[in-house]
């Protein structure tokens, strides 16, 4: 029966329903209207919130694009996945009172008659006549459709059976349990009214009854929804190779150790070290931003030490740009524009001095959770203490404690609670109680005006309201994500809320930290994208994130230390090149990632390559595409504009784009940014003046470029051209042209 | 009291005004509704001569005299006044928000901003104005007022429509209905003006019952489906019932009381009629739902004779006025407009409601018009310049205890003028509330166990009955309330 909750022991499932009552029922569907089937022992009313609502999640009623939309559909609404259950129970009731449902003769319900598509129905046919769904509501119409009683559990979690699963012989299927468990003790077996997905359908694909299919190879999820809930258990299908050989490889740290064991289980091969040329410009290039040079090239690669990779790194670190690199990508995800518009404090001075706080931050090694801790519970000027600027840099003026929530929900750990404005999110676990709880940490946040023009005081007023449910308005005091309610009264709540989060015990802090710190050097996160944690967006190795989380915190959140943990590991300095095995692998870091450089980091190694600075707007000439306090957005520059720089209107890491185009290329090859700098450049000129030979020309020009000696065969290939015309200075620039256009160039590789 | 149709040609600036009048305020127009209120204007009404005349004769005359015209405008004289300027008239007897000269001077949006160039003219003095054209411009103390003017609101009983001899039906050939599983709610319920006839909706049938000696006098059977209207002509001879299936059918049946016999059949629809009304002379049926089309056909041949296609949601109210000039229809987007009956065409756009119209009910001398709406408001309107005479936005709210949240649902579900003229309603709050003619609580019952779904009253507004989500009625007789249990047990117990 669909309402018996049963504990998970017995062997109980849904689909159990007493055949003969399912019998009698069907017989009294031909004999309709009249019902005189009396069952001897009556079968408990089916209850609205535990029996009938699944249903219509089950089948797709309150998706939104059906009747759970804003609006409903066709005249008709339903909470979206369903929210709102009274207001659900009102309107199939009463809202329309005979319209919906036909007390008297139930079976001509209209609710049943459009669910089975007996008469006309957008959303067609959801279910047959003689299915459990249409019994369910059937049976309850019969009993005069009642509501549920104030005591009615609710869903207090569900979980899959086995959660998770390798598939490794010829077992090609296997049946998954849904269980549910309610706030009164009770497990019910829910597998026929959850909904399934799968983050692979080509490994995994799981049916309507939660039973999987194993495909190709590889280790994915697959989620079961219900009520509010979503749960995922992960599918591995293992090739049937019988010559996998585990190589012998030495294992550096911890990192290596999880991602080994990850890659071992899977049965991939990672690919084998980089070059010393290769490790010098990832290093460069993703720890502070800026090629090596020509002089840095030679000393490295003179260098005999066996530890010169550790040792650059610890070099690198302690570099100025390693400030610009991360104080930028920190603006990005903080949103520093100036809009000039001193009405609400987005003026350029207060963002500057937003910026400066930050870059100062980074270089004087300020541990991630004080930095973030300054931030949330700032109080103060715009000017005179700029991280309360956290609660400033907003484009649009007004301020809005949803809109801040929303961002430092998602940059500091990666949740995106938007869903759950408006309905409970499908994918994940929050709820709108926890999103306007969340929202209450902020809504005391007060500006006033302070004594010049362009300055900002915030405060927080302890007094003030906590944020009001969507659904009836009742108020929603602070309450962190997943966690407690924490007691402020009189208190500024988001002192609170900043030692919670930055607490050493917050994984969702310290594990999304790391997690972005990983993603920027190994160029996929673990979990990936970094800012959209969910239970349906699981980490690739789970193991890793807790570890490296584990160390960030067990460092104090020294974040140094954490990179140089990176950028030390075995896994760091894998060869991009793929083997037979890891070729496929994109999320398991078999093999290093080819990466674009970023837009501002791509400009700045053009310049650093043909010694010819950008310049960008009113700033001082020499000023990096890095060091650009608010990005693109008052320089305008084309370049990084169409090599997708953060355009800052969103915290969201994906304002940074990546992804080639064609305007890119070609810009590249006719724009006047590589032909210009080539034009006004020096080196070729002072070398040919110097009368230095080609071949130490050209060797010149491939380390500031490429950070590599030209081979033996791209030698071959260029010998003649350059001995047709050795002193011309077209020569020299046709070659450095194709190395500034050559993909090598602007790849991080 | 009514519009003629010889208003007809003044239809355009119908429109205008109302469209107009929706940028005032809902204060602004409490305002005015205070001002027409105000019993000492009916004592002094202005006059052209001694009130109006000296008022414009600084301010305005300089430019709209005999001698300058501007606007070929002359305010000089009261003929001058009456004949209007360039654009049209400038006075709209009784309706002071469709004068312009009103507006002009009130500086209202989108008009010529009078005296132009000048300072605004005193509140009082645009207030004198507003008094004179409301008051039927009277042109000096001897004059009788011109048009539309203020009328009374008080109700006059009217013996329109009274039939020589009140029908109640003879003995009913009895039903072998198969008996529902459960009683079906009371989706609709009608009691005969003029006798002790109560006709209330079950599932494929329609119960007559006795209110004098409540007793039940038989069924009458409803083929298609659930009947969502029933309503008994003005004369009492006649039950209309409109109902059906939902996406499937919906129709309009007349039966002639007496003898439980069809007498016509109406519209042939795809989804169920949720609203219909059987027009006081008996020749037309109006009919609308899902739809959200207006149809009225020809009782006569069954033919349909226009269609308004003006609401944009289903259509859930809908009634003719008791003289028959006027239709006045509802919508689930709370639209509701006033149509000339025999052509559809507009008459006024009734614009308050914010959410589903639940219910129309005009008052027995078509001079008010009463609406629920799930918005939780009642509203009577005075149909003749179409501004709400009183508004209740809590007319049906709830009663808790402690704390709620949330607005729980404080629809108006059912609203009925009675024959005495007092207006009865219903809502989600379960009780039925009584009011004076013009929309001013009296009393109310204590909120009833199941949801009340329609109200009526008796022919001689002694008792009001309610029924429920439930199938049972709630009778109530200003003291006391009687439940009678379902129809369907009723029957069943003779």
């Amino acid at each position: 029966m669909i309402n018996q909750h049963k504990p998970v022991g017995q062997t109980t499932v849904f689909r159990g329903l007493p055949c003969l009552a399912l019998l009698l029922l069907t017989t009294s569907l031909i004999a309709a209207p009249k019902i005189d089937v009396k069952p001897t022992a009556p079968p408990k009313t089916p209850s609205f919130r535990l029996d009938v609502m699944p249903v219509f999640f089950r089948a797709g009623c309150n998706t939104g694009g059906c009747h759970g939309a804003a609006i409903g559909k066709d005249g008709f609404h339903l909470g979206l996945f369903g929210y709102d259950p009274a207001g659900d129970y009102w309107r199939i009731t009463q809202q329309i009172v005979g319209r919906r449902l036909d007390l008297a003769v139930p079976e001509q319900s209209l609710l049943l008659l459009k669910a089975t598509g007996a008469v006309p129905h957008s959303g067609g046919r959801r279910f047959k006549k003689d299915s459990e769904y249409y019994l369910t509501l059937l049976r309850w119409i019969q009993a005069g459709a009642p509501d549920d009683a104030e005591t009615v559990p609710s869903v207090t979690g569900i979980s899959l059976v086995p959660d998770k699963f390798v598939f490794t012989g010829k077992l090609k299927s296997k049946p998954l349990q849904v269980v549910a468990k309610y706030s009164d003790g009770t497990s019910r077996v829910v597998n026929d009214l959850a909904l399934y997905i799968t983050n692979n359908k080509a490994t995994a694909d799981i049916d309507d009854h939660g039973v999987i299919t194993a495909g190709n190879k590889g280790d994915t999820f697959v989620f079961a929804r219900f009520s509010k809930y979503t749960t995922g258990a992960e599918m591995i299908v293992l090739p049937q190779d019988k010559h996998f050989k585990w190589p012998k490889i030495a294992e550096i740290s911890y990192i290596d150790q999880t991602v080994d064991a990850k890659l071992k289980y899977l049965r991939i091969v990672p690919s084998g070290l980089c070059t010393d040329e290769e490790f010098l410009r990832r290093a460069f290039l993703d720890i502070i931003g800026v090629p090596p040079t020509v002089d840095e090239y030679q000393k490295f690669m003179a260098d005999k030490s066996r530890d010169k990779r550790a040792e650059l790194v610890d070099a690198l670190l302690k570099r100025d740009e390693f400030a610009d690199l991360w104080a930028a990508k920190w603006s990005e995800m903080l949103k520093i524009v100036s809009d000039n518009n001193s009405a609400f404090g987005t003026d350029r001075k207060p963002a500057y001095a937003y910026y400066q706080w930050i870059r100062e931050q980074m270089k004087k090694d300020t541990p991630l959770d004080q930095f973030v801790r300054s931030q949330i519970a700032a109080t103060g000027s715009n000017i005179q203490d700029p991280a309360v600027n956290l609660y400033t840099m907003i484009p649009q003026g007004t301020y809005d404690p949803k809109a801040v929530a929303l961002d430092v929900a998602q940059v500091f750990t990666g949740i995106r609670i938007q869903c759950s404005q408006c309905h409970n999110h499908p994918f994940d676990r929050w709820t709108q109680d926890d999103f306007y709880g969340f929202v209450s940490f902020f809504t005391g946040v007060k500006r006033k005006e302070a004594s010049e023009a362009r300055e900002f005081y915030v405060w927080d007023d302890p007094n003030a309201a906590p944020a009001k449910h969507l659904l009836d308005n009742h108020p929603c005091p602070p309450k962190f994500l997943g966690g407690a309610e924490p007691d402020v009264k009189g208190k500024d709540p988001r002192v609170a809320l900043a030692d919670w989060l930055t607490s050493k015990d917050n994984t969702m802090f310290r594990e999304n930290m790391a997690n972005r710190i990983w993603a920027h050097f190994i160029g996929r996160g673990i979990v990936d994208p970094v800012d959209d944690v969910r239970i349906s967006n699981p980490p690739s190795n789970k193991e890793l994130l807790q570890a490296l989380g584990q160390h960030l915190a067990d460092y104090n959140y020294d974040f140094k230390k954490l990179i140089r943990d990176i950028c030390t590991s075995r896994t760091y300095q894998l060869s991009s090149t793929p083997n037979a095995s890891n070729r496929d692998d994109d999320a398991f870091f078999s093999h290093a990632k080819l990466r674009r450089l970023r837009a501002d980091v791509l400009l700045d190694t053009i310049s650093a390559a043909t010694g010819v600075t950008t310049a960008f707007g009113d700033y001082p000439t020499g000023f990096r595409a890095l060091q650009l306090f608010e990005g693109n957005r008052r320089s305008g520059n084309y370049f990084l504009k169409t090599f997708g720089i953060s355009s800052r209107d969103s915290v969201s890491v994906s304002e940074t784009r990546l992804e080639p185009t064609l305007a890119q290329t070609l810009h590249l090859i006719n724009g006047d940014t590589v032909e210009g700098k080539i034009n006004r450049s020096t080196v070729v000129s002072d070398f040919l003046a110097q009368k230095k030979s080609p071949e130490i020309i050209l060797d010149n020009l491939y380390i500031r470029t490429l950070a590599r000696r030209p081979t033996e065969a791209e030698r071959k290939k260029l010998n003649p051209i350059i001995a047709s015309a050795a002193t011309d200075r077209k020569t020299y620039d046709d070659i450095f042209w194709a190395l500034l256009n050559s993909t090598e160039f602007s790849f991080n590789h | 009291m009514t519009i003629s149709s010889g208003r007809c040609s003044t239809l355009p600036s119908f429109r205008s005004t109302t469209s107009g009048r929706t940028l005032l305020s809902r204060a602004c127009k409490q305002a005015v509704l205070a001002l027409l209120a105000l019993p000492a204007l009916a004592q002094t009404p202005p006059t052209y001569d001694d009130d109006i005349k000296p008022l414009i004769q600084r301010r305005c005359l300089p430019c709209h005299s005999s001698s300058e015209m501007r606007a070929s405008l002359n305010l000089e004289t009261y003929q001058g006044v009456m004949k209007g300027g360039g654009s049209g008239d400038v006075v709209k007897p009784g309706r002071a928000s469709a004068s312009m000269l009103y507006k002009v001077l009130a500086r209202e949006e989108g008009v010529p901003q009078m005296p132009l160039g000048g300072a605004k003219l005193p509140d009082a003095d645009i207030n004198k104005i507003r008094e004179w054209i409301q008051g039927g411009l009277l042109e000096n103390a001897r004059s009788k007022p011109q048009g539309p003017a203020v009328q009374s609101l008080d109700f006059k009983p009217t013996s329109l429509n009274k039939p020589a001899e009140p029908a109640m039906p003879a003995a009913l050939a009895a039903l072998n209905l198969p008996e529902p599983a459960r009683p079906h709610p009371v989706t609709a319920l009608a009691a005969s003006p003029w006798a002790p006839l109560l006709a209330v909706a079950g599932h494929e049938r329609i119960y007559l019952y006795n209110l004098s000696t409540r007793a039940m006098l038989g069924e009458l059977a409803f083929p298609e489906g659930i009947p969502y209207v029933l309503r008994f002509s003005r004369d009492g001879n006649t039950l209309l019932a409109a109902g059906g299936r939902g996406v499937q059918l919906g129709e309009v049946i007349l039966f002639d009381v007496k003898t439980g016999k069809r007498t016509a059949t109406v519209g042939h629809e795809m989804d169920i009629v949720l609203a219909a009304d059987l027009s006081p002379d008996g020749k037309l049926v109006a009919l609308g739902g899902p739809g959200k089309v207006v149809k009225v056909f020809s009782v006569a041949d069954g033919k349909q004779l226009y269609e308004i296609k003006r609401h944009t949601d289903w259509i859930t109210a809908l009634e003719f006025s008791p003289d028959g000039a006027k239709l006045a229809t509802g919508d689930r987007a709370g639209g509701i407009y006033l149509w000339e009956s025999h052509n559809g065409g507009i008459l006024l756009n009734l614009a308050e409601h914010r959410d589903s119209v639940t219910s129309l009910s005009w008052r027995g001398d078509g001079v008010l018009l009463a609406s629920g709406g799930e918005d939780g408001e009642l509203v009577v309107w005075n149909v003749q310049d179409g501004f709400p005479v009183a508004t209740d936005a809590k007319a049906h709210i709830p009663k808790s205890k402690g704390v709620v949240y949330g607005k729980p649902p404080s629809g108006v579900l059912s609203v009925e003028y009675m024959n005495d003229g007092r207006l009865v309603t219903i809502g989600r709050d379960k009780c039925i509330h009584l009011w004076t003619t013009d929309g001013k609580p009296v009393s109310a019952t204590q909120p009833a166990d199941a949801l009340l779904t329609k109200v009526t009253a008796s022919w001689d507004s002694k008792l009001l009955i309610a029924g429920d989500y439930l199938g049972n009625l709630t009778l109530w007789d200003g003291k006391q309330t009687t439940m009678l249990k379902s129809p369907t047990l009723l029957s069943k117990a003779q």
